[in-house]
């Protein structure tokens, strides 16, 4: 009989990652931020999430993201970097506990 | 009987369906045939047929560029994989290539790990960009890449399969999945593969490479992201041409329009003739374009692209469709015969990206 060997074309070597932050347990009493850059209709999906965080968690407090920098960062991971870094310092600033960064198609 | 050996590096894909040994082999009955249906069912594919890779033909394509296996050929932080010379030879094996072609393969998947090419936004974005490879140097002869007749259209080889091996590294490497992880609205017929040569020979300029700072015997790869590609018809005159690219890259619909992402022309044969006996400079052919693809603002926002009411000052304020002529890039192939050229603008908003610098070709 013959045979045939077939190797995978998939995956790669994964490279270094690092672990995500402790999550936090409950959201009431704490201040939580929106993050958005501008698009994917961020300016309706907020306020509906807010108001769902609020009847969920009575005592949250939620900064709205018209109180954040709008900026496009786009994928580049150079100006992703500073931009993280920028809006990391903004929110701790404005005593966060925890941002919502994501709103995407 | 059917060998089955799978690579000893991670494999997401695999773990999830795979039954096979705890050595990596498995034997089962199988054909030609079902050996690409073995493809299919593993997810191994872009939707069409590929060759099944086995470690001979692995190997030789491994030999024909120098490099050992578990070589890395390019790192992706924004997915947190690192492709190795192997896994780039077994997906060119499927592709289809020639081992000969490895070089210009090897050269391309390191352009996509160039930051300033933005990969994650070519691969995942809505626009559903396609990753044209554009070959200069004495390579694109030597391996019979097209630069002439029917150049985005099918027939040769090595523009099929060299295109066709970066999309199939973006989906079995990367894990760009179509409607999971590559969120292309749209897509294009691009993203099969798409890869061409610039006609070099009776150049009215320098080539690419050239005038980007390569000496015409290096070899190099491009890249450019691609959403919309016109075809434009102009046989009267080189101004008049002009206009003609200007208005293509300045549509109102187009993406890039508002942020002035820089475009892409390729010239086909008549229109460089035409324009090198015009006796202008490319740089001065640059601004011309330019010129010619200024919208008004009143235009623009009468369009929506632009918001607010629009002013008497808007009736005369122009905005062009790009910032600085020269970052239009102007690319001579396609047939000798026929006045039709094809103008790309910028592929989306986001200005800066989605183009690589010429990236040598490093050859044994």
């Amino acid at each position: 009989m013959d045979s045939f060997e077939v190797v995978s074309p998939a995956g790669g070597e994964a490279i270094a990652q690092k672990q995500i932050a402790p999550r936090l347990e409950d959201l009431n009493g704490k201040t939580v931020a929106e993050i958005w850059n501008g698009v994917f209709k961020g300016d309706q999906t907020f306020p509906l999430l807010r108001r769902l965080l609020k009847q969920k968690y009575p005592s949250i407090n939620v900064i709205p993201y018209t109180e954040f920098p709008h900026i496009y960062g786009g994928d580049n991971p150079t100006a992703q970097k500073k931009l993280a870094k920028q809006l990391a310092a903004l929110a701790k600033e404005k005593g966060c506990d925890a941002v919502i960064s994501g709103n995407g198609a | 009987m059917i060998k089955l050996q799978m690579s000893n590096q991670i494999d997401q894909k695999t773990n999830e369906t795979n039954s096979i040994a705890a050595n990596g082999d498995v034997c089962i009955p199988i054909s030609a045939s079902e050996q690409i249906e073995i493809c299919f069912a593993r997810g191994w594919t872009d939707g069409l047929p590929v060759v099944p890779a086995n470690r001979s033909l692995v190997n030789a394509m491994l030999d024909a560029c120098g490099l050992h296996a578990d070589d890395v050929v390019a790192t992706m932080p924004s997915r947190k994989v690192a492709v190795t010379a192997e896994k780039v030879a077994i997906n060119a094996v499927m592709a289809g290539c020639k081992p000969e072609y490895m070089p210009v393969v090897v050269a391309a998947v390191k352009g996509l790990a160039v930051p300033e090419f933005v990969l994650h936004h070519v691969a995942s974005g809505l626009s559903g960009a396609s990753i044209m490879v554009i070959v200069n140097g004495p390579i694109a002869k030597k391996l019979g890449i097209n630069s002439s007749n029917n150049i985005f259209g099918p027939g040769v080889r090595a523009n099929a399969t060299i295109g066709r091996t970066l999309r199939l590294i973006l989906l079995h490497c990367l894990r760009y999945t179509p409607g999971v992880s590559d969120r292309a609205v749209m897509g294009n017929p691009g993203k099969y593969t798409c890869c061409i040569a610039e006609h070099e020979e009776d150049h009215p300029w320098k080539p690419w490479h050239v005038e980007q700072g390569f000496k015409p015997t290096d070899s190099t790869v491009t890249l450019i992201a691609v959403t919309s590609m016109m075809q434009i018809w102009n046989d009267v005159g080189h101004e008049q041409l002009m206009k003609c690219f200007g208005d293509a890259l300045s549509f109102l619909g187009s993406i890039a329009i508002v942020e002035q992402t820089p475009g892409t022309i390729i010239l086909c044969g008549e229109h460089a003739q035409m324009l090198r006996a015009s006796g202008w400079s490319k740089d001065r052919i640059r601004e011309q374009i330019v010129a010619h693809s200024g919208r008004t603002i009143a235009e623009l926002k009468r369009a929506g692209r632009v918001d607010g009411e629009i002013t008497a000052a808007d009736e005369n304020a122009v905005h062009f469709a790009m910032d600085a002529a020269e970052r239009l890039m102007l690319i001579c192939a396609g047939s000798r015969v026929g006045t039709l050229s094809t103008v790309i603008p910028g592929w989306s908003m986001e200005n800066g990206a989605g183009r690589t610098p010429p990236i040598l070709i490093q050859e044994r």
